[in-house]
C-alpha cells in the first residue's frame, strides 16, 4: 500500500472499524483469540470464539452506503483465503473444533453480524 | 454423526435403491455432494438448505458429507432432495425420535419446504415394493399414482414439517387408500370422431375393426380428403377396454415421461400422432438428459398413428422394423442402455402418389409411372411387409355423403373388438401373448392350426403374390382375427381369403 493521503484514511477507518466490531463481538459473549491474526495466506481481521466455534471473522467498514453492501466485497477469492487461514489456524493449535466465517458490516448505524456468511 | 435413509432412483422402467448417507464432522463448514450425482442432483444443496431453514429447521455449520449409494450408479433428477433433508436432520440430531428405517422417500424440496411432484413415481414405487419396501413418503401431488399398487402403504406429503411431523408420530399422516382399477371407460363427453361420422368406406371400417381387434398395422392408402385421418382418428373410439396389468404398464412409461393423467393411471389406450418432422429420437427414445421414451414405447398398448407416411424421415422409419417385430426397444448410449416396451399398433395414411389421385374411380391422375415409383419406394420393402392390412380407400358418393342415414357407431363396433379381445385374453391365458399379432412360431403353430382347404389357399396366395415368409405368417395371425371376430374356433378359408386381400396393395401398383 502506497501512503497516498487517500490510503491513510483507508487505513485509519479500517482500523477503527475492525476496533468497533471486535468491541461488537466482546459485547455479544464471544472470546476474542486473535486481531489481525497474520499467516502466510493472508490475514484474518478478527478470530474469536463463540461458544464451542472459532469465529473467523472479516470486518467492512463503509462510512456511506450509495454503492453495495459491504459484505458483498468479500468475494470468492477472500473466501478461499479465509478458508486456507483457517487451515492454518487449526494446525497450528493442532485441535479439531466447528469454525464458523463471519462477516461484521460497521457503518455509522451500527455493527451488522452476518454469521456464517459463507463456507469453503 | 452419521446417518442414511433410503431413495429409488430410476433406470429406464426398473427402480434401483439408493441409500442417502450423511456425515456431520467439525471442521471447516463445507457441503461435498459424492456418488456420480448430476447438475440436478448437485443443485440439490442450495434446495436442501433453504428447505431446511424454511422449514424452521437450523442447517448445520460443519463438514457435511452426503453419499449417494451405490456410488457407481449415476444419479439423476431430483428426487433424492427429501431424503437428503431428513438424511441430514437426523444427522445433525434433529429428527432424535423420528422412525426413518424401512422407509422410502421420494420427492423434490421447494425453497420454502414444499414438496414438488416427481415423473416416474409409479415405475419407482412397484420396483421398491417388489424388493421389499412397504412404507413411501411421496409429494402429495403423486399420491394419484400411489394409490392402485396394493400391498404398500404410501403417505402423501405436502412438505418437510408434514414429513416430519409424520416420522416423529407427533402428526401422522393417513396411508392412501388403495383404490380398485375399473375397466369401465368413463363417459368423458362424445367423442367427436366417431365411426358414425364416416360416410361409406365399408372395406376400410372392416379393416379398421380387424386391425384394432387383433392389434395388427394397418396402412391406408388413398387420394386427399377421403377420410384416411378421419378413419384413423376414430381409432379411440373402438379400442378395447384395458386391462388392469395393461393399464399399469401403460402409465409406468406415461409416468417416466411425466405425461399421466388426472385419473393417476392410464384409463384409455394411448393414440400418439407424432408429426412427420419427428426425429429417430423422438420416436424412439433417448435424448441428451437421460434416456427418455420415445414415442413408440409411449403409444405401447395403443396406437402409433403416422399420417402422410411417406413424408417422415427414411431412417426414421426404418428405426421402427425393429420394435415393429419385437414389441420392445432397447435404446443404448455410452451411458447405458434401457429397454421400454414398445408394442404398439401401427395406424398409418397416405396418398398413393404425388398429386394423391392415383388408382381413383373418379379423378384423374397427373403423375408419371417414374414419380410415383419413386414417391412409393419411400417407404422401403420390409416396412411395408410388416403391415398386415394394408387398404385403399377411395372417394365417396354424393349420395352416401348428403344421405341422412347413419352409420354403424363406434360403441357398436367396439362390442365386436372387445369380444374377439376376450377370446384372445382366453387363448392366451399364463402367456406372454396379448394379442393375435403379439403371436410367436410356438404359439403360431399351436393356435392356428389350418386345414387342407386353408393350406391350398394360402399356398396360391403365396406363389401368386410371391409372399414372404413373415407375410405368410402374418396373414395367418389377421386369419385368427378374422375367426375370432366371426367367433369361429377354426380359421376358414373365407377368412384366409380376407386376411390375403389386405395384402394385395404392395403387390400390385407398384
Amino acid at each position: 500500500m502506497r501512503d497516498t493521503p487517500q490510503d491513510l484514511y483507508k487505513k485509519i477507518l479500517g482500523g477503527a472499524g475492525e476496533r468497533r466490531a471486535a468491541k461488537f463481538l466482546e459485547s455479544q459473549g464471544c472470546r476474542i483469540l486473535r486481531r489481525n491474526y497474520k499467516t502466510p495466506f493472508g490475514e484474518a481481521d478478527i478470530v474469536a470464539r463463540d461458544g464451542d466455534d472459532i469465529v473467523f471473522a472479516e470486518v467492512k467498514t463503509r462510512t456511506c452506503d450509495a454503492f453495495d453492501t459491504p459484505a458483498a466485497a468479500v468475494d470468492r477469492r477472500k473466501q478461499r483465503r479465509y478458508a486456507d487461514i483457517a487451515r492454518y489456524f487449526l494446525s497450528c493449535v493442532q485441535t479439531e473444533c466447528a469454525v464458523r466465517f463471519d462477516v461484521l458490516e460497521v457503518t455509522k448505524e451500527g455493527v451488522e453480524w452476518l454469521k456464517n456468511a459463507f463456507e469453503c | 454423526m452419521i446417518a442414511s435413509v433410503f431413495s429409488f432412483a430410476l433406470n429406464g422402467l426398473e427402480g434401483i435403491p439408493v441409500t442417502v448417507e450423511a456425515d456431520i464432522n467439525k471442521g471447516l463448514p463445507s457441503y461435498e455432494l459424492v456418488g456420480l450425482p448430476d447438475a440436478a442432483v448437485k443443485e440439490s444443496r442450495e434446495r436442501v438448505r433453504s428447505a431446511i431453514k424454511n422449514s424452521g429447521y437450523a442447517f448445520p455449520v460443519h463438514k457435511i458429507t452426503v453419499n449417494l449409494a451405490p456410488a457407481e450408479l449415476r444419479k439423476e433428477g431430483t428426487a433424492f432432495d427429501l431424503a437428503v433433508a431428513l438424511c441430514l436432520l437426523k444427522a445433525s440430531e434433529q429428527l432424535v425420535s423420528a422412525r426413518t428405517d424401512g422407509c422410502v422417500f421420494l420427492g423434490e424440496l421447494g425453497l420454502n419446504g414444499d414438496l414438488r411432484p416427481l415423473n416416474g413415481i409409479l415405475p419407482m414405487l412397484i420396483s421398491a415394493r417388489d424388493r421389499g419396501f412397504t412404507r413411501f413418503v411421496v409429494p402429495a401431488a403423486n399420491a394419484r399414482e400411489a394409490q392402485y399398487i396394493a400391498g404398500i402403504e404410501v403417505f402423501a406429503a405436502n412438505d418437510l414439517k408434514e414429513t416430519v411431523a409424520h416420522l416423529t408420530g407427533e402428526k401422522p399422516l393417513p396411508a392412501v387408500p388403495v383404490r380398485v382399477f375399473s375397466a369401465a371407460r368413463r363417459e368423458e363427453g362424445e367423442d367427436p370422431y366417431d365411426l358414425k361420422y364416416v360416410r361409406g368406406q365399408a372395406v376400410a371400417r372392416r379393416a379398421l375393426e380387424v386391425a384394432v381387434s387383433g392389434g395388427h398395422n394397418l396402412l391406408l392408402v388413398g387420394p386427399p380428403g377421403t377420410g384416411k385421418t378421419m378413419l384413423a382418428r376414430a381409432i379411440p373410439s373402438i379400442m378395447p377396454d384395458l386391462t388392469f396389468d395393461e393399464a399399469l404398464e401403460i402409465t409406468k412409461i406415461h409416468s417416466v415421461a411425466g405425461e399421466v393423467g388426472a385419473e393417476g393411471i392410464a384409463t384409455r389406450r394411448p393414440f400418439r400422432t407424432p408429426h412427420h418432422t419427428a426425429t429417430t429420437v423422438s420416436m424412439c427414445g433417448g435424448g441428451s438428459h437421460g434416456v427418455r421414451p420415445g414415442e413408440i414405447s409411449l403409444a405401447h398398448g395403443g396406437v402409433l398413428f403416422l399420417d402422410e407416411l411417406p413424408e417422415y424421415r427414411r431412417s426414421t422409419l426404418e428405426a421402427l422394423r425393429q420394435p415393429l417385430e419385437d414389441g420392445v426397444i432397447t435404446v443404448s448410449r455410452a451411458a447405458g442402455s434401457v429397454t421400454y416396451p414398445a408394442a404398439f399398433m401401427l395406424c398409418a395414411g397416405m396418398n398413393p402418389c404425388p398429386c394423391g389421385n392415383f388408382g381413383s374411380a373418379t379423378r384423374p391422375c397427373t403423375c408419371t409411372p417414374a414419380q410415383i415409383r419413386r414417391y412409393r419406394s419411400r417407404i422401403s420393402g420390409p416396412l411395408l411387409d410388416r403391415i398386415d392390412l394394408q387398404v385403399e380407400v377411395d372417394g365417396v358418393g354424393y349420395d352416401d355423403l348428403a344421405g341422412g342415414r347413419e352409420e354403424e357407431s363406434s360403441a357398436a363396433v367396439r362390442e365386436r373388438v372387445n369380444r374377439a379381445r376376450k377370446i384372445q385374453r382366453e387363448r392366451f391365458r399364463g402367456l406372454s401373448v396379448r394379442t393375435n399379432s403379439g403371436m410367436r412360431e410356438a404359439e403360431l403353430r399351436k393356435f392356428c392350426r389350418l386345414s387342407a382347404a386353408c393350406d391350398d389357399v394360402l399356398r396360391a396366395a403365396f406363389e401368386k403374390f410371391s409372399l414372404s415368409a413373415r407375410a405368410r405368417a402374418r396373414i395367418i395371425k389377421v386369419a385368427r382375427t378374422i375367426a375370432d371376430l366371426d367367433c369361429s374356433e377354426e380359421i376358414e378359408p373365407a377368412h384366409l381369403f380376407e386376411a390375403v386381400s389386405y395384402r394385395t396393395y404392395e403387390k400390385d401398383g407398384s
